[in-house]
């Protein structure tokens, strides 16, 4: 393949870089402690130092669940485990694509939900069915029918499933979590422009890809070539002339495939051949891309539901008797896989779109300015929202060195001493600061499947601004962590459900009702189930407010100053604010941190109170718990996620 | 065990007195308020405020304004209607016929040739006919066609900037801090963008208000009801938290700690919230005409609503600057039917704009009527392709037409509004208005426009809020000097 001097002017520079960069690396004091045995599936690449034994604690584990896996459902045990392995091994338990991680989230016993996680489609047909063995309560399954009262597919429906899913233990949150990212940021299509069927079939083909071990490249392609996408940009539509090879269409993703699949904004050379070869040219790479109908699909009266995204790119009848002409409306079809067009500089060849996609695929994840790109937007949209020009550099490096694998970047990512650094931050989305907390506040499927279906989080995200599959920015994708951040609407409608409808995070029982009436299972929490005693098995107040804040603000505690603990302290203990608890000074109290030095008498109180013994049999102390989880939450640093480890 | 309340009462007097400052701070901005007759309301007037109303997606203004049938370049006309043919239904058998039907021939105030006005539009042909709206052409706020990088732009009043850095000061925050430290950038829409930001790294919300429910601003903090109640619990145990740990993060912390902007949105929210539900309370409900607004956007409705209840409390908000958006403008495809329904929205005789500026002209002032103190200015990412793609739509472009709607306008067409450029050949022989990719080509930038605009608001601030504006460029021999009349 014949290299053009624009690239050469990118790459001989970045490989000098990458050279001195990899230099650097193989100094034995950047690693002080540690002896690296990454392994199999090793996670080490050039660019990114792994963190040594000391850093890999409770708190680096909890980080990368929360960055990577929505905090994930891994027991106390199971991350004890893992503190204790090398990182390398560790990580590779951690995060993986595979369908089911029972270490990261073990499905329920007999548990039939946890088995369809792969399909959005499957789950929401399960959930909204009258299966005897669908274990949602009788009330919440019509949040999940396919189906309106006027035979039409629910876009609500797909919203209840996937919020559902991403609290449900048996469902690998961390392939969710990278699915969620390719379809609703990196390669993101709006459900209104897609439609319900399209944009779920997209979701899952998207998980399936990466359950398979699709490369980035790979990924790319499955997005580039999936009907959803086509129906969404319009260039479904886009044919060119089968006699007077006039290009019809539009060149919507003809751009947007550069600058959103791969970062290619055309700035690193002449902005002219980028719009008028490079763009036009794909537009006429992007005909032949119609989809094919199958008639009557999930049983909806519309044909907009009965699209399917798995294309068929040779002239045929669909189910619905329709022509697709899809080999003669491409560009050139008669030339077969002689039939190319110049792309960035490269002659990209093949007999219909599917082919050349696949071709173009390579070029355009190896263009520089998408090597450049490409490791950025992944550590923005997980990890860290402020990128160093030093940070850049290695993430650069290290993508280079994981050609494509993206499973082996973010594994070298998550355990590096970048992601871990405490200058590393990032602000939570939405989706994510509101599943961290229904996670770690959900111990497990019975309690999941009991709550009502209002006590989920897709309550709570759409009243701070999202929806999942409806990306705030359409093509550019959903609500940032930035974006919520600098909405006060968000932090204030944030504070009024906490305070309002506490309940959601502190209900320590419900009753299911049962099909056809008879007798109503009893849920009941029991935190004993997963906080560990002291040694004596008991669980004094202080002991649990720790691990309370390490389970939901994932810090180690370094933010856990005496105001936040005078209040949890006392929360825990009496289920009352401790200006309360004070007694006296009336409501509108406001204490500092002067208020709580050693030797005041608010002090003997929070002493007095961290010293307290809960009780977690009675369901009142579990209601505390709740409590405090309320608070906790609300607070700055659940807001926020940061390195703790320098 | 005897308690100290020492630091106790020391703190919630040193937090009332925190709270008494917030409220004279955000209170005393702008005239001295009037109680108005009747009503417990307090009347301040509406000091000069520019309101940016952002259409998100490449809003194609060609497809707004259209050359009247009879336009002196009769070769224009065909051109452009060939360029443009497919935008519209398929039945129609000439222009004359398309124009009659779906425009409305408009009369340019500045004596300039008639053009056509689409008719969901029929507000701002009103507007324009009266000479309340400028529209200044080939204007341009970005040198590249992409989205995110254009909103930049466009947000940050800089067309010349080329890198995707967020952190940066838009036009609305310059300008509120040439006005003042009481003024703020007021957001009625969904989200704040760089637009509101400030110059001040760290601190660019500092004078930010976000408006997007003017009459559910406030926090959920402790209440009447029960002392005990898990709410009234959950409420003062975050008060107590964010009050007294707010002050000392703000003394110990760097400005860019990230945590801090939590802090801010408490305090931010505080002060606020009661603050404007409270005067909005004692002032004028929200009238039936904006309760029953219907769009085909109901968050621009609110947007609407908004707007309504900020000009009734001008001085609590610290009015100057206002931000409303529109998305729904990145129309690839089925261009006539998105674009008239977004048009209709914005400036149809029953749109938001016109039902809000009426229900505005009722409000109770002690000077001047709130609505000869608005300005609107549209912003939108970039222009379109003057050539309809084979989707019925238009793909990106760059040049546009920037509009300005207000009592204070000097309303008309400013610069050649169809370009002979576009029917005529240009240098390798190729006609713009025949070739695919070809857009209106951007000759004045919107800075210099902007400028005058800041200037209108405060006389002398427009160099300041847009700092590379005196050596951008401009229409030769279009004379923007009247546009706004300090």
């Amino acid at each position: 393949m014949k290299v053009s001097r624009v690239y050469r002017m990118f790459l001989v520079p970045m490989l000098l870089l990458y050279a001195a960069q990899a230099q650097a690396q193989l100094d034995p004091d950047r690693e002080p402690g540690f002896e690296l045995r990454p392994g199999p599936g090793q996670s080490r690449l050039n660019g990114l130092t792994p963190v040594s034994a000391e850093q890999w604690n409770q708190a680096a584990v909890r980080h990368v669940l929360q960055a990577f896996a929505f905090g994930g459902h891994a027991s106390s045990q199971q991350i004890a485990t893992w503190v204790g392995m090398n990182p390398h091994a560790a990580i590779t338990e951690m995060l993986n694509f595979e369908l089911v991680n029972p270490q990261l989230s073990a499905p329920g016993p007999a548990d039939v939900s946890s088995g369809k996680c792969h399909s959005m489609t499957e789950l929401q047909t399960f959930w909204g069915s009258d299966d005897p063995a669908n274990p949602l309560r009788m009330a919440d399954r019509q949040f999940h029918r396919l189906l309106s009262d006027n035979m039409l597919l629910r876009q609500a429906g797909l919203y209840f499933t996937w919020a559902r899913a991403m609290q449900t233990h048996g469902c690998n949150l961390f392939l969710h979590k990278m699915a969620f990212y390719l379809t609703n940021y990196h390669a993101s299509i709006h459900i209104d422009n897609a439609g319900v069927a399209l944009i779920r079939d997209y979701y899952d083909d998207t998980v399936r890809a990466l359950s398979e071990g699709e490369d980035f490249v790979g990924l790319m392609f499955h997005a580039a070539s999936n009907g959803a996408l086509a129906v969404a940009y319009g260039h479904a539509s886009n044919y060119v002339h089968p006699f007077t090879g006039a290009f019809s269409g539009n060149d919507d993703f003809a751009r947007e495939y550069f600058q959103l699949l791969f970062g290619i904004e055309g700035t690193s050379e002449d902005p002219q051949y980028h719009e008028s070869v490079s763009i036009e040219n794909n537009a006429k790479l992007l005909t032949g891309m119609a989809p094919d109908f199958l008639a009557n699909r999930f049983g909806s009266i519309a044909r907009f539901d009965w699209f399917t995204s798995d294309l068929d790119f040779t002239d045929h009848v669909d189910s619905t008797g329709r022509q697709v002409r899809n080999r003669t409306a491409h560009f050139d079809f008669r030339l077969g896989a002689a039939s190319c067009l110049e792309i960035l500089h490269q002659q990209v060849c093949g007999a219909n779109a599917e082919q050349k996609l696949r071709s173009l695929g390579s070029v355009a994840a190896s263009h520089p300015e998408s090597m450049a790109s490409v490791p950025l937007k992944l550590v923005r949209f997980f990890a860290d929202t402020v990128i160093t020009p030093e940070e850049q550099a290695a993430l650069q490096l290290a993508w280079a060195d994981a050609n494509f694998d993206l499973l082996k970047f973010v594994r070298a990512y998550a355990i590096s001493t970048q992601f871990h650094d405490p200058s590393t931050w990032k602000y939570w989305s939405a989706f994510e600061r509101n599943l961290i907390v229904h996670n770690a506040t959900i111990l497990d499927n019975q309690e999941s499947f009991a709550r009502p279906e209002f006590y989920g989080s897709l309550v709570r995200m759409f009243e701070q601004g999202v929806l999942p599959f409806a990306p705030i920015r359409d093509v550019f994708g959903g609500q940032t962590g930035n974006d919520a951040a600098n909405d006060r609407f968000v932090f204030k409608n944030a504070w009024s459900a906490n305070v309002e409808n506490p309940e959601v995070l502190s209900s320590v029982i419900q009753f299911q009702g049962r099909e056809g009436g008879g007798v109503s299972v009893r849920w009941q929490k029991n935190w004993s189930s997963e906080i560990p005693g002291n040694a004596q098995g008991e669980y004094l107040v202080q002991y649990v407010a720790e691990w309370l804040w390490s389970r939901f603000i994932a810090d180690g505690g370094v933010q856990f100053d005496n105001l936040a603990r005078a209040q949890v302290y006392s929360l825990l203990a009496t289920g009352f604010d401790f200006v309360a608890v004070l007694g006296a000074d009336g409501p509108a109290t406001v204490l500092n941190s002067a208020d709580l030095q050693p030797g005041t008498t608010a002090n003997l109180y929070m002493r007095a109170l961290a010293e307290h013994k809960m009780n977690l049999a009675e369901l009142r102390q579990q209601h505390n718990i709740g409590m405090a989880i309320n608070f906790i939450s609300m607070l700055p640093y659940a807001f926020a996620t940061g390195g703790v480890n320098p | 065990m005897k308690i100290n309340h020492t630091h106790s009462e020391v703190s919630r007097r040193s937090f009332l007195r925190q709270s008494l400052y917030a409220a004279l701070a955000t209170g005393m901005a702008g005239s001295i308020p009037l109680r108005a007759a009747a009503m417990d309301c307090l009347v301040s007037d509406l000091p000069r405020t520019l309101v940016n109303l952002m259409m998100h997606g490449g809003a194609d203004l060609r497809f707004l304004f259209m050359p009247a049938p009879n336009h002196p370049d009769a070769a224009y006309v065909q051109l452009n209607w060939a360029a443009r043919r497919s935008l519209y239904a398929a039945d129609y058998l000439s222009y004359q016929q398309m124009f009659d039907d779906q425009y409305l021939l408009t009369r340019d105030p500045l004596g300039g040739p008639s053009f056509g006005v689409h008719r969901s539009a029929g507000w701002l042909q009103t507007e324009i006919e009266a000479g309340r709206a400028a529209i200044v052409s080939n204007a341009f706020c970005s040198r590249n066609r992409r989205h995110d990088q254009s909103i930049l732009n466009a947000d940050a009043g800089n067309p010349e900037l080329d890198i995707l850095n967020f952190d940066r000061s838009g036009w609305g925050g310059r300008l509120v801090e040439q006005l003042g430290a009481n003024a703020n950038s007021v957001e009625l829409g969904g989200s704040l963008s760089t637009f509101n930001k400030g110059s001040i790294l760290g601190a660019r919300l500092g004078q930010v208000v976000h408006a997007k429910d003017m009459r559910k601003m406030a926090l959920a903090l402790p209440d009447s009801g029960n002392p005990a109640s898990d709410r009234n619990v959950l409420a003062r145990a975050l008060q107590s938290y964010y009050a007294g740990r707010g002050p000392e993060v703000l003394e110990s912390q760097p400005a860019n700690w990230p945590y801090q902007i939590f802090f801010q949105h408490y305090n931010a929210i505080s002060a606020f919230g009661s603050a404007v539900e409270g005067r909005l309370q004692d002032c004028q409900a929200l009238p039936e005409s904006l309760l029953s607004l219907n769009l085909n956007s109901a968050g621009f409705a609110q947007q609407c609503r908004n707007l309504f209840d900020a000009c009734q409390i001008p001085d609590v908000l610290g009015l100057g600057v206002l931000s409303m958006s529109y998305g729904g403008w990145d129309t690839h495809d089925n261009q006539a039917n998105e674009a008239s329904s977004n048009l209709s929205d914005l400036f149809g005789n029953s749109g938001g704009l016109a039902t809000t500026l009426q229900a505005i002209e009722s409000l109770p002032y002690v000077a001047t009527p709130a609505k000869n103190q608005l300005v609107f200015y549209f912003s939108s990412d970039f222009g379109r392709q003057i050539v309809a793609n084979g989707t019925g739509g238009t793909d990106h472009g760059r040049g546009t037409y920037s509009l300005l709607i207000g009592e204070q306008i000097r309303g008309g067409v400013y610069g050649a509004m169809f370009s002979q450029r576009e029917s005529n050949p240009d240098t390798e022989g190729r006609v713009p208005l025949q070739t695919a990719g070809a857009d209106i080509e951007g000759l004045t930038s919107t800075d210099r426009i902007l400028q005058r605009a800041a200037d209108w608001v405060k006389p002398g601030i427009g160099e300041s809020v847009f700092p590379t504006a005196f050596n951008a460029s401009q229409e030769f021999n279009v004379d923007l000097g009247g546009l706004l009349p300090s």
